[in-house]
Protein backbone atom coordinates (compact mmCIF):
# COMPACT_ATOMS: atom_id res chain seq x y z
CA UNK A 1 0.00 0.00 0.00
CA UNK A 2 1.20 3.51 -0.73
CA UNK A 3 -0.02 6.97 -0.04
CA UNK A 4 -1.84 8.63 -2.93
CA UNK A 5 -2.40 12.36 -3.34
CA UNK A 6 -6.05 13.43 -3.14
CA UNK A 7 -7.12 16.98 -3.94
CA UNK A 8 -10.02 17.24 -1.52
CA UNK A 9 -13.31 18.17 -3.17
CA UNK A 10 -15.12 18.51 0.16
CA UNK A 11 -15.22 22.29 -0.31
CA UNK A 12 -13.69 25.04 -2.44
CA UNK A 13 -10.45 25.15 -0.46
CA UNK A 14 -9.42 22.21 -2.70
CA UNK A 15 -6.72 21.22 -0.20
CA UNK A 16 -3.94 19.56 -2.17
CA UNK A 17 -2.02 18.06 0.73
CA UNK A 18 -4.58 15.36 1.59
CA UNK A 19 -3.32 11.79 1.18
CA UNK A 20 -5.08 8.46 1.24
CA UNK A 21 -3.82 4.90 1.51
CA UNK A 22 -5.79 2.57 -0.75
CA UNK A 23 -5.98 -1.21 -0.59
CA UNK A 24 -7.87 -2.55 -3.58
CA UNK A 25 -10.66 0.00 -3.84
CA UNK A 26 -10.90 0.64 -0.07
CA UNK A 27 -9.43 3.66 1.70
CA UNK A 28 -7.44 2.46 4.71
CA UNK A 29 -5.87 5.68 5.93
CA UNK A 30 -6.49 9.42 5.50
CA UNK A 31 -3.92 12.16 6.17
CA UNK A 32 -4.60 15.91 6.40
CA UNK A 33 -8.36 15.90 5.83
CA UNK A 34 -10.79 18.03 7.81
CA UNK A 35 -14.07 16.72 9.16
CA UNK A 36 -15.81 17.45 5.86
CA UNK A 37 -13.12 15.86 3.70
CA UNK A 38 -12.92 12.80 5.95
CA UNK A 39 -16.71 12.39 5.83
CA UNK A 40 -16.61 12.51 2.02
CA UNK A 41 -13.90 9.83 1.92
CA UNK A 42 -15.64 7.71 4.53
CA UNK A 43 -18.94 7.85 2.63
CA UNK A 44 -17.15 7.00 -0.63
CA UNK A 45 -16.35 3.52 0.67
CA UNK A 46 -19.76 2.90 2.23
CA UNK A 47 -21.98 0.99 -0.23
CA UNK A 48 -25.04 1.92 1.84
CA UNK A 49 -24.38 5.58 1.04
CA UNK A 50 -23.64 5.23 -2.68
CA UNK A 51 -26.45 5.84 -5.14
CA UNK A 52 -27.02 3.16 -7.79
CA UNK A 53 -28.48 3.95 -11.20
CA UNK A 54 -32.25 3.62 -10.95
CA UNK A 55 -35.52 4.37 -12.72
CA UNK A 56 -38.63 4.95 -10.61
CA UNK A 57 -36.85 3.48 -7.57
CA UNK A 58 -35.81 0.25 -9.34
CA UNK A 59 -32.09 -0.36 -9.77
CA UNK A 60 -31.14 -0.43 -13.46
CA UNK A 61 -28.14 -0.46 -15.75
CA UNK A 62 -26.51 2.80 -16.81
CA UNK A 63 -27.81 2.24 -20.37
CA UNK A 64 -31.42 1.90 -19.16
CA UNK A 65 -31.11 5.03 -17.04
CA UNK A 66 -29.68 6.95 -20.01
CA UNK A 67 -32.58 5.71 -22.17
CA UNK A 68 -35.23 6.84 -19.68
CA UNK A 69 -33.54 10.16 -18.91
CA UNK A 70 -33.21 11.03 -22.59
CA UNK A 71 -36.87 10.10 -23.13
CA UNK A 72 -37.94 12.42 -20.30
CA UNK A 73 -35.73 15.23 -21.58
CA UNK A 74 -36.95 14.87 -25.16
CA UNK A 75 -40.64 14.82 -24.29
CA UNK A 76 -40.48 17.88 -22.02
CA UNK A 77 -40.86 21.18 -23.87
CA UNK A 78 -39.17 23.20 -21.09
CA UNK A 79 -36.06 21.64 -19.50
CA UNK A 80 -34.08 22.97 -16.56
CA UNK A 81 -30.50 21.87 -15.82
CA UNK A 82 -29.37 22.73 -12.31
CA UNK A 83 -26.17 22.12 -10.34
CA UNK A 84 -22.77 21.14 -11.72
CA UNK A 85 -21.04 22.96 -8.82
CA UNK A 86 -19.59 19.64 -7.62
CA UNK A 87 -18.45 18.56 -11.08
CA UNK A 88 -15.16 19.05 -12.91
CA UNK A 89 -14.71 21.80 -15.50
CA UNK A 90 -14.88 19.08 -18.15
CA UNK A 91 -18.28 17.88 -16.91
CA UNK A 92 -19.50 21.46 -16.63
CA UNK A 93 -18.60 22.04 -20.28
CA UNK A 94 -20.51 18.88 -21.22
CA UNK A 95 -23.49 20.08 -19.15
CA UNK A 96 -23.50 23.43 -20.93
CA UNK A 97 -23.30 21.68 -24.32
CA UNK A 98 -26.29 19.52 -23.36
CA UNK A 99 -28.24 22.60 -22.22
CA UNK A 100 -27.52 24.26 -25.55
CA UNK A 101 -28.49 21.14 -27.53
CA UNK A 102 -31.78 20.92 -25.62
CA UNK A 103 -32.51 24.65 -25.68
CA UNK A 104 -32.71 24.33 -21.90
CA UNK A 105 -32.37 26.72 -18.98
CA UNK A 106 -29.18 26.25 -16.97
CA UNK A 107 -28.49 27.53 -13.47
CA UNK A 108 -26.47 26.63 -10.38
CA UNK A 109 -26.58 27.33 -6.66
CA UNK A 110 -24.70 30.62 -7.09
CA UNK A 111 -28.04 32.13 -8.15
CA UNK A 112 -29.13 32.09 -4.50
CA UNK A 113 -25.75 32.49 -2.79
CA UNK A 114 -22.38 33.86 -3.94
CA UNK A 115 -23.38 34.64 -7.55
CA UNK A 116 -23.58 38.42 -7.21
CA UNK A 117 -20.16 38.53 -5.51
CA UNK A 118 -18.47 36.33 -8.12
CA UNK A 119 -20.09 38.37 -10.89
CA UNK A 120 -18.70 41.56 -9.33
CA UNK A 121 -15.23 39.99 -9.33
CA UNK A 122 -15.43 38.65 -12.89
CA UNK A 123 -16.70 41.97 -14.26
CA UNK A 124 -14.00 43.89 -12.39
CA UNK A 125 -16.40 45.74 -10.07
CA UNK A 126 -14.53 44.24 -7.11
CA UNK A 127 -10.77 43.61 -6.90
CA UNK A 128 -9.75 40.06 -6.13
CA UNK A 129 -6.56 38.05 -5.97
CA UNK A 130 -5.41 34.48 -5.77
CA UNK A 131 -4.14 32.84 -2.62
CA UNK A 132 -0.69 32.54 -4.20
CA UNK A 133 -0.68 36.31 -4.76
CA UNK A 134 -1.60 37.15 -1.18
CA UNK A 135 0.70 34.56 0.39
CA UNK A 136 3.43 36.21 2.47
CA UNK A 137 2.40 39.70 1.35
CA UNK A 138 -1.00 40.48 2.87
CA UNK A 139 -0.90 41.84 6.40
CA UNK A 140 -4.61 42.11 7.20
CA UNK A 141 -7.19 39.33 6.92
CA UNK A 142 -10.88 40.00 7.47
CA UNK A 143 -13.42 37.17 7.64
CA UNK A 144 -16.73 38.92 6.94
CA UNK A 145 -19.92 36.93 7.55
CA UNK A 146 -18.03 33.66 7.58
CA UNK A 147 -17.24 31.19 10.32
CA UNK A 148 -14.56 29.42 8.33
CA UNK A 149 -13.97 26.94 11.14
CA UNK A 150 -17.32 25.33 10.30
CA UNK A 151 -17.81 26.12 6.62
CA UNK A 152 -14.20 25.55 5.46
CA UNK A 153 -12.48 23.86 8.43
CA UNK A 154 -8.90 24.05 7.07
CA UNK A 155 -9.15 27.55 5.62
CA UNK A 156 -7.26 29.30 8.39
CA UNK A 157 -4.74 26.51 8.81
CA UNK A 158 -4.06 26.27 5.10
CA UNK A 159 -4.24 29.82 3.88
CA UNK A 160 -3.44 31.95 6.89
CA UNK A 161 -1.52 30.46 9.81
CA UNK A 162 1.44 28.80 8.03
CA UNK A 163 2.42 31.98 6.21
CA UNK A 164 1.78 34.55 8.87
CA UNK A 165 3.26 33.14 12.04
CA UNK A 166 6.91 33.15 12.97
CA UNK A 167 8.74 31.34 15.75
CA UNK A 168 10.56 33.85 17.91
CA UNK A 169 12.06 33.65 21.40
CA UNK A 170 8.68 34.55 22.89
CA UNK A 171 6.98 31.80 20.91
CA UNK A 172 4.82 31.89 17.78
CA UNK A 173 4.23 35.48 16.76
CA UNK A 174 1.56 36.54 14.30
CA UNK A 175 2.93 38.61 11.40
CA UNK A 176 -0.45 39.65 10.05
CA UNK A 177 -3.66 40.77 11.71
CA UNK A 178 -6.71 38.56 11.68
CA UNK A 179 -10.09 40.15 12.35
CA UNK A 180 -13.71 39.48 11.54
CA UNK A 181 -17.09 41.06 11.05
CA UNK A 182 -19.65 38.72 12.60
CA UNK A 183 -23.11 38.57 14.14
CA UNK A 184 -22.33 35.93 16.77
CA UNK A 185 -19.49 34.47 18.78
CA UNK A 186 -17.91 31.72 16.70
CA UNK A 187 -14.77 29.59 16.61
CA UNK A 188 -13.36 31.97 14.00
CA UNK A 189 -14.19 35.10 15.97
CA UNK A 190 -12.47 33.58 19.01
CA UNK A 191 -9.08 33.85 17.23
CA UNK A 192 -9.73 37.31 15.75
CA UNK A 193 -8.79 40.68 17.16
CA UNK A 194 -10.67 42.92 16.82
CA UNK A 195 -14.12 41.42 16.26
CA UNK A 196 -16.66 43.78 14.72
CA UNK A 197 -19.87 42.35 16.06
CA UNK A 198 -23.01 43.45 14.25
CA UNK A 199 -26.69 42.78 14.74
CA UNK A 200 -27.95 40.27 12.13
CA UNK A 201 -28.72 42.24 8.98
CA UNK A 202 -26.57 45.15 10.16
CA UNK A 203 -23.89 44.89 7.45
CA UNK A 204 -25.34 47.57 5.19
CA UNK A 205 -25.47 50.09 8.05
CA UNK A 206 -21.90 49.23 9.06
CA UNK A 207 -20.70 49.67 5.46
CA UNK A 208 -22.50 53.02 5.26
CA UNK A 209 -20.77 54.14 8.47
CA UNK A 210 -17.38 53.07 7.09
CA UNK A 211 -18.07 54.97 3.88
CA UNK A 212 -19.07 58.05 5.81
CA UNK A 213 -15.92 58.01 7.90
CA UNK A 214 -13.79 57.36 4.81
CA UNK A 215 -15.25 60.51 3.31
CA UNK A 216 -14.32 62.58 6.37
CA UNK A 217 -17.67 62.29 8.14
CA UNK A 218 -18.74 60.82 11.47
CA UNK A 219 -19.54 57.24 12.37
CA UNK A 220 -19.71 54.70 15.17
CA UNK A 221 -16.55 53.89 17.18
CA UNK A 222 -16.53 50.38 15.64
CA UNK A 223 -16.60 51.77 12.10
CA UNK A 224 -13.80 54.21 13.01
CA UNK A 225 -11.68 51.35 14.33
CA UNK A 226 -12.34 49.42 11.12
CA UNK A 227 -11.18 52.33 8.95
CA UNK A 228 -8.07 52.85 11.13
CA UNK A 229 -7.24 49.16 10.77
CA UNK A 230 -7.47 49.43 6.98
CA UNK A 231 -5.37 52.62 6.96
CA UNK A 232 -2.58 50.92 8.96
CA UNK A 233 -2.43 47.90 6.62
CA UNK A 234 -0.48 47.55 3.37
CA UNK A 235 -2.45 44.71 1.82
CA UNK A 236 -5.81 43.57 3.13
CA UNK A 237 -7.89 40.55 2.16
CA UNK A 238 -11.62 40.27 2.82
CA UNK A 239 -12.90 36.69 2.84
CA UNK A 240 -16.57 37.31 2.11
CA UNK A 241 -18.98 34.70 3.45
CA UNK A 242 -22.64 33.91 3.00
CA UNK A 243 -23.50 36.02 6.04
CA UNK A 244 -22.51 39.12 4.07
CA UNK A 245 -24.26 38.02 0.86
CA UNK A 246 -27.58 37.31 2.57
CA UNK A 247 -27.40 40.41 4.73
CA UNK A 248 -26.96 42.52 1.58
CA UNK A 249 -29.61 40.45 -0.24
CA UNK A 250 -27.05 39.92 -2.99
CA UNK A 251 -26.59 43.64 -3.70
CA UNK A 252 -22.85 44.27 -3.50
CA UNK A 253 -22.91 47.83 -4.91
CA UNK A 254 -22.44 49.61 -1.56
CA UNK A 255 -19.79 47.08 -0.51
CA UNK A 256 -17.93 47.65 -3.81
CA UNK A 257 -18.10 51.40 -3.19
CA UNK A 258 -16.62 50.85 0.27
CA UNK A 259 -13.79 48.67 -1.07
CA UNK A 260 -13.01 51.28 -3.71
CA UNK A 261 -12.97 54.06 -1.11
CA UNK A 262 -10.78 52.13 1.31
CA UNK A 263 -8.38 51.24 -1.50
CA UNK A 264 -7.07 54.83 -1.40
CA UNK A 265 -5.11 53.78 1.71
CA UNK A 266 -4.23 50.17 1.08
CA UNK A 267 -4.38 47.39 -1.47
CA UNK A 268 -7.61 45.51 -0.77
CA UNK A 269 -8.88 42.33 -2.42
CA UNK A 270 -12.01 40.24 -1.89
CA UNK A 271 -12.15 36.43 -2.05
CA UNK A 272 -15.53 34.69 -1.90
CA UNK A 273 -15.85 31.85 0.63
CA UNK A 274 -17.36 29.54 -1.97
CA UNK A 275 -18.83 26.32 -0.58
CA UNK A 276 -19.16 23.83 -3.47
CA UNK A 277 -15.76 22.84 -4.75
CA UNK A 278 -16.23 24.05 -8.32
CA UNK A 279 -19.03 26.61 -8.19
CA UNK A 280 -16.60 29.31 -9.28
CA UNK A 281 -15.63 27.06 -12.18
CA UNK A 282 -19.26 26.88 -13.30
CA UNK A 283 -19.61 30.67 -13.08
CA UNK A 284 -16.39 31.36 -14.99
CA UNK A 285 -17.16 28.77 -17.68
CA UNK A 286 -20.71 29.98 -18.27
CA UNK A 287 -19.49 33.59 -18.24
CA UNK A 288 -16.96 32.78 -20.98
CA UNK A 289 -19.58 30.94 -23.01
CA UNK A 290 -22.53 33.31 -22.65
CA UNK A 291 -21.46 36.50 -20.88
CA UNK A 292 -23.51 35.52 -17.80
CA UNK A 293 -22.50 33.54 -14.71
CA UNK A 294 -25.86 31.79 -14.13
CA UNK A 295 -29.63 31.99 -14.93
CA UNK A 296 -29.20 31.40 -18.68
CA UNK A 297 -31.71 30.08 -21.20
CA UNK A 298 -30.63 28.55 -24.52
CA UNK A 299 -34.26 28.31 -25.72
CA UNK A 300 -33.76 31.09 -28.23
CA UNK A 301 -30.09 31.93 -28.59
CA UNK A 302 -28.72 33.09 -25.25
CA UNK A 303 -31.02 34.85 -22.78
CA UNK A 304 -30.47 35.79 -19.17
CA UNK A 305 -32.84 36.88 -16.42
CA UNK A 306 -34.24 36.29 -12.95
CA UNK A 307 -36.91 34.01 -14.45
CA UNK A 308 -34.13 31.55 -15.34
CA UNK A 309 -33.01 31.13 -11.71
CA UNK A 310 -33.69 27.67 -10.24
CA UNK A 311 -36.03 28.87 -7.48
CA UNK A 312 -38.01 31.10 -9.82
CA UNK A 313 -38.29 28.31 -12.42
CA UNK A 314 -39.68 25.96 -9.77
CA UNK A 315 -41.87 28.52 -7.99
CA UNK A 316 -43.52 29.64 -11.22
CA UNK A 317 -43.82 26.17 -12.79
CA UNK A 318 -41.59 27.13 -15.71
CA UNK A 319 -39.88 23.73 -16.06
CA UNK A 320 -41.41 20.44 -17.26
CA UNK A 321 -38.34 18.32 -16.51
CA UNK A 322 -35.46 19.07 -14.12
CA UNK A 323 -31.98 17.61 -14.44
CA UNK A 324 -30.07 18.06 -11.14
CA UNK A 325 -26.34 17.35 -11.32
CA UNK A 326 -24.37 16.87 -8.09
CA UNK A 327 -26.62 19.08 -6.02
CA UNK A 328 -29.14 18.39 -3.28
CA UNK A 329 -31.79 21.11 -3.33
CA UNK A 330 -34.18 18.99 -1.24
CA UNK A 331 -31.77 19.20 1.71
CA UNK A 332 -31.44 22.90 2.14
CA UNK A 333 -33.67 24.96 -0.13
CA UNK A 334 -37.12 26.30 0.84
CA UNK A 335 -39.51 23.36 0.90
CA UNK A 336 -42.56 25.47 0.22
CA UNK A 337 -40.98 26.17 -3.19
CA UNK A 338 -39.79 22.61 -3.82
CA UNK A 339 -43.34 21.30 -3.25
CA UNK A 340 -44.17 22.98 -6.57
CA UNK A 341 -42.06 20.27 -8.26
CA UNK A 342 -44.73 17.68 -7.57
CA UNK A 343 -45.50 15.92 -10.84
CA UNK A 344 -42.38 17.28 -12.56
CA UNK A 345 -39.91 14.52 -13.57
CA UNK A 346 -36.54 14.89 -11.86
CA UNK A 347 -33.34 13.31 -13.14
CA UNK A 348 -30.52 13.38 -10.62
CA UNK A 349 -26.78 12.71 -10.78
CA UNK A 350 -25.11 12.11 -7.42
CA UNK A 351 -22.47 9.79 -5.95
CA UNK A 352 -24.59 9.51 -2.79
CA UNK A 353 -28.16 8.82 -1.77
CA UNK A 354 -29.72 12.17 -0.86
CA UNK A 355 -33.22 13.57 -0.37
CA UNK A 356 -33.03 14.75 -4.01
CA UNK A 357 -32.08 11.31 -5.39
CA UNK A 358 -35.01 9.93 -3.38
CA UNK A 359 -37.35 12.41 -5.08
CA UNK A 360 -35.97 11.69 -8.56
CA UNK A 361 -37.49 9.42 -11.22
CA UNK A 362 -34.10 8.68 -12.77
CA UNK A 363 -30.92 8.50 -10.69
CA UNK A 364 -27.36 8.23 -11.97
CA UNK A 365 -24.96 7.04 -9.27
CA UNK A 366 -21.76 8.81 -10.29
CA UNK A 367 -18.04 8.76 -9.56
CA UNK A 368 -16.75 11.26 -7.00
CA UNK A 369 -14.90 14.12 -8.67
CA UNK A 370 -11.29 14.38 -7.54
CA UNK A 371 -11.33 10.92 -5.98
CA UNK A 372 -12.67 8.51 -8.59
CA UNK A 373 -12.58 10.78 -11.63
CA UNK A 374 -10.00 13.40 -12.54
CA UNK A 375 -10.25 16.75 -14.24
CA UNK A 376 -9.84 20.40 -13.33
CA UNK A 377 -11.57 22.83 -11.00
CA UNK A 378 -11.44 26.53 -10.12
CA UNK A 379 -10.70 27.18 -6.46
CA UNK A 380 -12.53 29.93 -4.55
CA UNK A 381 -9.73 32.40 -5.34
CA UNK A 382 -9.87 31.80 -9.10
CA UNK A 383 -6.81 29.53 -9.47
CA UNK A 384 -7.26 26.47 -11.65
CA UNK A 385 -6.41 23.27 -9.78
CA UNK A 386 -5.79 19.89 -11.44
CA UNK A 387 -7.67 16.98 -9.87
CA UNK A 388 -5.81 13.69 -10.32
CA UNK A 389 -7.66 10.38 -9.95
CA UNK A 390 -6.88 8.96 -6.50
CA UNK A 391 -8.62 5.59 -6.76
CA UNK A 392 -10.65 3.59 -9.19
CA UNK A 393 -14.37 2.81 -9.00
CA UNK A 394 -16.95 1.32 -11.30
CA UNK A 395 -19.06 4.48 -11.31
CA UNK A 396 -19.45 6.58 -14.46
CA UNK A 397 -18.39 10.23 -14.43
CA UNK A 398 -20.81 13.16 -14.80
CA UNK A 399 -19.04 14.04 -18.05
CA UNK A 400 -19.51 10.56 -19.54
CA UNK A 401 -23.25 10.47 -18.76
CA UNK A 402 -23.80 14.03 -19.98
CA UNK A 403 -22.09 13.22 -23.28
CA UNK A 404 -24.19 10.07 -23.69
CA UNK A 405 -27.34 12.06 -23.03
CA UNK A 406 -26.26 14.72 -25.54
CA UNK A 407 -25.69 12.03 -28.17
CA UNK A 408 -29.13 10.55 -27.50
CA UNK A 409 -31.06 13.81 -27.60
CA UNK A 410 -29.16 15.08 -30.66
CA UNK A 411 -29.41 11.81 -32.56
CA UNK B 1 -47.84 27.71 28.96
CA UNK B 2 -46.05 30.96 28.23
CA UNK B 3 -47.13 32.96 25.17
CA UNK B 4 -45.16 32.74 21.89
CA UNK B 5 -42.06 34.87 21.44
CA UNK B 6 -41.10 36.48 18.12
CA UNK B 7 -37.62 35.42 17.04
CA UNK B 8 -35.52 36.04 13.93
CA UNK B 9 -33.53 32.92 13.05
CA UNK B 10 -30.06 33.24 11.56
CA UNK B 11 -28.75 30.02 10.02
CA UNK B 12 -25.14 28.86 10.32
CA UNK B 13 -22.99 25.96 9.10
CA UNK B 14 -22.26 23.04 11.41
CA UNK B 15 -19.41 20.94 10.00
CA UNK B 16 -20.13 17.96 12.27
CA UNK B 17 -23.81 17.95 11.33
CA UNK B 18 -22.93 18.02 7.63
CA UNK B 19 -20.32 15.29 8.14
CA UNK B 20 -22.84 13.07 9.95
CA UNK B 21 -25.35 13.66 7.12
CA UNK B 22 -22.73 12.74 4.51
CA UNK B 23 -21.82 9.57 6.39
CA UNK B 24 -25.47 8.58 6.68
CA UNK B 25 -25.49 8.92 10.48
CA UNK B 26 -29.09 10.03 10.53
CA UNK B 27 -29.57 10.11 14.32
CA UNK B 28 -26.44 12.17 14.97
CA UNK B 29 -27.20 14.45 12.03
CA UNK B 30 -30.78 14.98 13.20
CA UNK B 31 -29.73 15.61 16.81
CA UNK B 32 -27.31 18.31 15.71
CA UNK B 33 -29.79 19.85 13.26
CA UNK B 34 -32.97 19.95 15.38
CA UNK B 35 -31.80 22.74 17.69
CA UNK B 36 -32.35 26.44 18.10
CA UNK B 37 -29.90 28.48 20.15
CA UNK B 38 -31.61 31.23 22.10
CA UNK B 39 -30.61 34.00 24.50
CA UNK B 40 -31.09 33.49 28.26
CA UNK B 41 -33.83 36.14 28.24
CA UNK B 42 -35.82 34.48 25.47
CA UNK B 43 -35.57 31.05 27.11
CA UNK B 44 -36.85 32.60 30.32
CA UNK B 45 -39.69 34.39 28.52
CA UNK B 46 -40.71 31.08 26.98
CA UNK B 47 -40.49 29.30 30.33
CA UNK B 48 -38.36 26.63 28.69
CA UNK B 49 -35.32 24.94 30.20
CA UNK B 50 -32.31 24.13 28.07
CA UNK B 51 -32.99 20.94 26.03
CA UNK B 52 -36.74 21.62 26.30
CA UNK B 53 -38.79 21.43 23.13
CA UNK B 54 -40.13 24.42 21.23
CA UNK B 55 -42.38 24.77 18.22
CA UNK B 56 -41.19 27.17 15.50
CA UNK B 57 -43.81 28.60 13.19
CA UNK B 58 -42.89 30.67 10.12
CA UNK B 59 -45.11 31.90 7.28
CA UNK B 60 -44.42 28.70 5.37
CA UNK B 61 -43.79 25.87 7.82
CA UNK B 62 -43.74 24.47 11.36
CA UNK B 63 -41.12 22.33 13.10
CA UNK B 64 -40.50 21.18 16.67
CA UNK B 65 -36.88 21.32 17.82
CA UNK B 66 -34.82 21.43 21.01
CA UNK B 67 -33.95 24.75 22.66
CA UNK B 68 -30.35 25.42 23.61
CA UNK B 69 -28.90 28.25 25.64
CA UNK B 70 -26.61 30.67 23.79
CA UNK B 71 -25.27 33.25 26.20
CA UNK B 72 -23.83 35.34 23.37
CA UNK B 73 -27.13 35.57 21.50
CA UNK B 74 -28.97 38.87 21.52
CA UNK B 75 -32.63 38.73 22.64
CA UNK B 76 -34.95 38.34 19.67
CA UNK B 77 -32.47 36.30 17.65
CA UNK B 78 -32.01 32.55 17.43
CA UNK B 79 -29.43 30.44 15.61
CA UNK B 80 -29.96 27.17 13.75
CA UNK B 81 -27.70 25.05 11.53
CA UNK B 82 -28.67 24.94 7.86
CA UNK B 83 -30.59 21.68 7.46
CA UNK B 84 -33.91 20.08 6.55
CA UNK B 85 -35.37 21.86 9.62
CA UNK B 86 -34.50 25.35 8.42
CA UNK B 87 -35.55 24.56 4.84
CA UNK B 88 -39.03 23.92 6.20
CA UNK B 89 -39.09 27.45 7.66
CA UNK B 90 -37.21 29.44 5.01
CA UNK B 91 -39.28 31.36 2.53
CA UNK B 92 -38.53 32.69 -0.90
CA UNK B 93 -40.62 35.55 -2.23
CA UNK B 94 -38.87 37.60 -4.92
CA UNK B 95 -41.35 40.44 -4.44
CA UNK B 96 -39.83 40.95 -0.97
CA UNK B 97 -36.18 39.96 -1.43
CA UNK B 98 -33.92 38.63 -4.18
CA UNK B 99 -32.58 35.76 -2.07
CA UNK B 100 -34.27 33.25 0.25
CA UNK B 101 -34.23 34.48 3.86
CA UNK B 102 -31.55 32.06 5.15
CA UNK B 103 -30.26 34.67 7.59
CA UNK B 104 -33.55 36.26 8.59
CA UNK B 105 -36.33 33.75 9.19
CA UNK B 106 -39.13 35.33 11.21
CA UNK B 107 -40.80 32.79 13.47
CA UNK B 108 -43.10 32.55 16.46
CA UNK B 109 -41.59 30.31 19.12
CA UNK B 110 -43.68 28.55 21.76
CA UNK B 111 -43.06 25.78 24.28
CA UNK B 112 -44.13 22.37 22.99
CA UNK B 113 -44.86 18.89 24.34
CA UNK B 114 -44.75 17.41 20.86
CA UNK B 115 -41.95 15.16 19.63
CA UNK B 116 -39.06 16.59 17.66
CA UNK B 117 -40.09 16.74 14.00
CA UNK B 118 -38.81 13.80 11.97
CA UNK B 119 -39.55 13.20 8.29
CA UNK B 120 -40.15 9.81 6.74
CA UNK B 121 -37.17 8.71 4.68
Amino acid sequence: MSLVKFVCTGCSCLCDDTEIEVEGTQIKKINNACVRGAALLSAADNPQRRAPCSVNGQETSLAEAVEEASRLLQQAPRRLIFGLDNSTLEAQAAGMELAQALGAVIDDSSSFCHGPLIESILTGALPSGSLSQIKDTADLFIYWGSNAHQSHPRHLAKFFLPFYTELEEAGWVQKAQLCCVEVRDSETSSVCEPVFKLLPGGDRDFIAQVLNISGGGEGTPEAKTFVELIKRSHFGVIFAGLGLTYSLDGDYSLFAEMVQKLSQWTRLVVIPMVGHFNMRGFNESLYKKTGYINKVSFASGISHGEEFGFLEQVRSHLADCVLVIGSDPFSSLPHHVLRELEGVPIICFDPFITPTTKAAQVVFGTAISGLEVGGRAIRMDGDEIPLPVAKSSGYPSDEEILKRLAEKVSG
Amino acid sequence: MNPPVSIVIVTYRDALQKAAEKKGQSVESQERAAVIRLSPGDLKALGVEEYGRVKLRSDVGIVVVEARLDRSSKPGFGYMPVSRYTSELISYDPTKAKLPNFKRIEVQVEPSDEDITIWAT
